[in-house]
């Protein structure tokens, strides 16, 4: 009877184990979703402060949304913290390039800057480039490929079914071959460019860029919070960065938040 | 000193080298003041003369004023002015260049030398030196001129020129500011004008006035009132005064005591005319050399009051005679979409510097900074209103009610607080909220978007780029997999339609087993004679079909000889032979088979299609 007991009692404390961490997993599975409504109630009493710590939880928590990233941008923004909600701004954007909510806010948020860098003007190929990378996106231009490659499938199933030289099917493929490449290169380009779009946001009040690496080099100006640079290579804690206006130099990696 | 003797020397030296040929081309370029010792209160009147004694002037390049020592440029502009004179059968042309100084210093001063380039020639005028000697103490010397390099030998010296009486001095009494407040006391946040006249006396011409000094109120907001430069006359002591209008400024306190008006100083150039000559008079007055003196007002003290301390709650300052509206420019909304209330305050007082009202509204309705606009009347007085647009962005559907809301200010006509309530407003949100998230793009103007109320889709991981995936490769490689299908279905089709014993081959099968199921059909009916001809006709079709042998031609000897030329072993083609007989037997004979026979008779059919299909494939593995 004994040992019945002592066995019915270890099941128990298993099972409770077991579930136990069955709902530890599913709470860490829900916790993103219900640190955003935690952060979002904050926020509407106007309680920015915990409306960022709860968002951070669920950033912590793994969790990867545009309104997670737009909605901490925002609290960071009413708290006039303007380089961190710049920096999740712009990481909202990564998510959802087309958002105009994000695009509105962020362009909002970057007139708070102290001391605006002058974009560099673009050629009009690099604006128009920029224009198509930004409508579509590497997946956008693939989807028109696919349309295309689709459309020069069925020419071609058409020339070999009915056969015959028909001169608007001769035309139709002189136009969508090409365009079906065209957009095919367009798409693989933008995709590899998005690996070499790395792009940091200055958190500090102010970053000082260098010459080069090291805190002796030559100061070549101060960088203000919430100014979006592209970096070009990294080495041993500092960053090597491009500027909107196209200077280069180099600032220290700890001042700076990844996009 | 030993400077001026090498210059002298030095010119004397370039007046042997140069001056034959100066004279030569009888041109000669002289550079002269009015009086070789000025008063600090007069003006040095500089003047560059050139003349021509050898006909007309080629084209001279306008002249720059030489820099001064001790003195001042009054204006880069020269006069100038031109003379041509005939005399003795010889023209002669002057043209003069003008320009004022200022003194800046008492002592030795000077004037550098001015390059005139004429036509093709560059001729220089020496330096002239003065003495500035303080007001009133110039003495009666007579006045002399500098000699030029290249002066013309036969022209008047000037030594023996007529010189004016020097004009009278300008004094604080010919000319002068008053600044005039609308009153000396006044209460905190209330508004006063400042005007300021320019008094003149009759003969005193003022040019060129400006502002000299930044003129400032510190404690006191200050709005600039439109000043028509009319001018009046005024009698002053028995004297007559031009009275003109220069500034009028409003200025609210925004702190209480004693605050000091800066005084408004306006520099001029100013001259009396010489009232005394009635030859002057008559024209209008003969000027004197304009002096350029400061004129300022004197500062003003204002002394400012508290406003009552019985303040009402949300006094934010307003003084002045205010009213307030307000309104929703629409009652039905949908969730997601914004109605603006726009409140306006107006009326006289400090319009610029109102408060933006306190809206309170429901925890479901999302207000934004308003965008605020104002437009205000300076002409008399400040007078006009101010336009407080809030967005509100209901969250929720139902009906909101934005509270009622006050403004207060003090009131000047009954001197004391007046609070204005505007409200509540109500209105009706309809739709759901996923239609804030998928809604029309109305942002606010200066701010951002409101927080997104759903979280979306959340991403567990950063998928990979593009170029790093593998399905977009396989969605390409599948369009290709089906093309060349149909390139081998197409092929197929073609030759079932152009080789017949291929089609027929392709086929046999398919129609023997058509045939053999019709046969069971009849065979379950009961029909042995419809039963064994379809028997009869799988079989010796399939053969046909797979000998490629016409339909005409498929009797049964025919049939055999094709299959012995075709190497079928001589059991499958006796088994045929036997089937068929069977075959004909039933369809000719009175008696009947049993059913146990016909369906001996459908298996022996199917084992004779079977064999003769394996002899075909292991005929082509030969092959």
């Amino acid at each position: 009877m004994c040992f019945n007991v002592t066995l019915v009692l270890r099941l128990l404390v298993a099972v409770g184990c077991l579930e136990t961490i069955c709902w530890q997993i599913g709470y860490a599975q829900q916790a993103p979703s219900v640190l955003f409504e935690a952060g979002n109630r904050a926020y509407s009493t106007a309680n920015y402060d915990t409306a960022i710590q709860e968002y951070e939880k669920a950033v912590t928590q793994g969790g990867i949304s545009h309104a997670l990233y737009y909605n901490l941008a925002s609290a960071h923004y009413r708290r006039g913290h303007i380089g961190k909600s710049i920096l999740y701004y712009e990481k909202a954007l990564a998510l959802s390039p087309f958002d105009a909510r994000t695009r509105h806010s962020l362009a909002i948020a970057q007139k708070k800057i102290q001391t605006a860098i002058s974009q560099l003007p673009l050629s009009p190929l690099q604006t128009f480039w920029h224009y198509i990378r930004f409508q579509f996106g590497s997946w956008g231009l693939f989807g028109i490929a696919i349309c295309l490659y689709v459309m020069t499938i069925g020419l071609v199933a058409h020339r070999i079914w009915f056969k015959g030289q028909e001169a608007w099917r001769r035309r139709a493929l002189l136009l969508s071959v090409p365009s079906t490449l065209i957009f095919l290169v367009m798409a693989y380009v933008a995709s590899v460019q998005t690996l070499s779009d790395h792009k940091v946001v200055v958190l500090e009040k102010q970053v000082e860029l260098r010459q080069g690496p090291s805190e002796q080099a030559r100061k070549i100006r101060a960088i203000t919070e919430g100014i979006t640079l592209e970096v070009i290579s990294e080495t041993q804690g500092w960053q090597e960065v491009r500027l909107p206006n196209g200077d280069t130099g180099w600032v220290l990696r700890k001042g700076l938040g990844d996009v | 000193m030993m400077q001026p003797k090498i210059i002298r020397i030095g010119v004397l030296l370039l007046l042997m080298l140069f001056g034959f040929r100066v004279a030569a081309q009888r041109i000669s370029v002289t550079a002269s003041v009015g009086d070789n010792t000025v008063a600090m209160n007069e003006s040095v009147v500089y003047t560059v003369e050139i003349r021509s004694t050898s006909g007309p002037l080629p084209n001279i390049y306008n002249p720059q004023a030489p820099d001064a020592q001790g003195l001042e440029l009054l204006h880069d502009n020269a006069s100038t002015g031109r003379k041509s004179i005939f005399a003795n059968g010889q023209m002669t042309q002057t043209y003069t260049y003008t320009w004022f100084y200022r003194p800046l210093r008492e002592g030795e001063v000077s004037i550098g030398r001015t390059t005139v380039v004429i036509g093709k020639e560059t001729l220089t005028t020496s330096p002239i030196y003065l003495r500035i000697v303080g007001a009133g103490k110039k003495p009666n010397a007579p006045s002399f001129r500098s000699k030029s390099l290249f002066d013309d030998p036969f022209a008047k010296d000037p030594q023996n020129s007529v010189q004016a009486p020097p004009a009278p001095e300008v004094s604080k009494q010919d000319v002068f500011i008053r600044a005039i407040p609308s009153s000396t006391t006044i209460l905190q946040g209330e508004q006063m004008f400042i005007a300021y006249y320019l008094f003149a006396r009759r003969g005193v011409e003022i040019r060129n006035s400006r502002l000299s000094d930044s003129w400032d109120a510190e404690g006191f907001w200050r709005e600039e009132l439109s000043a028509e430069a009319n001018t009046e006359l005024e009698t002053i002591g028995g004297e007559a005064f031009r009275k003109i209008l220069i500034k009028r400024v409003a200025v609210f306190p925004t702190r209480t005591g004693q605050l000091r008006v800066d005084p408004l100083k306006v520099q001029a150039d100013v001259s009396m005319i010489r009232m005394d000559d009635p030859f002057d008079a008559f024209l209008g007055g003969g000027s004197g050399f304009p002096q350029n003196i400061t004129i300022a007002s004197e500062p003003l003290v204002i002394t400012v009051r508290a406003l009552p301390s019985n303040a009402p709650q949300g006094f934010a300052g307003a003084v002045g005679r205010l009213n307030m509206t307000a309104k929703l420019d629409k009652e039905r909304v949908e969730v997601g979409s914004p109605v603006m209330l726009t409140v306006m305050i107006g009326g006289s007082g400090n319009i610029a510097t109102l408060a933006t009202p306190v809206i309170s509204v429901p925890e479901v309705v999302e207000k934004y900074d308003p965008e605020v606009s104002s437009d205000i009347d300076r002409s008399v007085q400040v007078y006009g209103n101010k336009t407080f647009r809030f967005t509100l962005i209901p969250r929720e559907n139902g009906q909101h009610t934005i509270p009622a809301f006050t403004f207060s200010y003090f009131d000047l006509l009954s001197n004391s607080y007046k609070t204005i309530t505007a409200g509540p407003f109500k209105f009706t949100a309809t739709g759901t909220a996923q239609s804030l998230t998928s809604g029309k793009n109305v942002f606010p103007v200066n701010d951002i978007a409101a927080i997104l109320p759903q979280s979306g889709t959340w991403i567990t991981r950063t998928s990979a780029p593009l170029h790093r995936q593998w399905w977009p490769l396989v969605v390409f490689l599948l369009p290709i997999a089906g093309l060349l299908a149909l390139v081998y279905y197409r092929r197929l089709s073609d030759r079932m339609q152009t080789d017949v014993a291929f089609a027929r081959t392709r086929t046999a099968q398919s129609e023997a087993q058509k045939h053999l199921h019709v046969a069971q059909k009849l065979m379950e009916q009961g029909q042995p004679k419809a039963f064994y001809d379809e028997v009869a006709r799988a079989v010796t079709g399939f053969l046909g079909d797979r000998l490629n042998i016409p339909e005409k031609g498929m009797l049964r000897m025919a049939l055999l000889e094709k299959m012995t030329e075709a190497g079928m072993e001589s059991g499958l083609r006796s088994d045929m032979n036997r089937l068929l007989d069977t075959s004909d037997a039933v369809r000719f004979s009175p008696i009947l088979p049993t059913p146990e026979i016909m369906q001996s008779s459908f298996e022996e059919a199917v084992s004779l299609i079977e064999r003769i299909e394996a002899f075909y494939k292991l005929e082509r593995k030969k092959k």
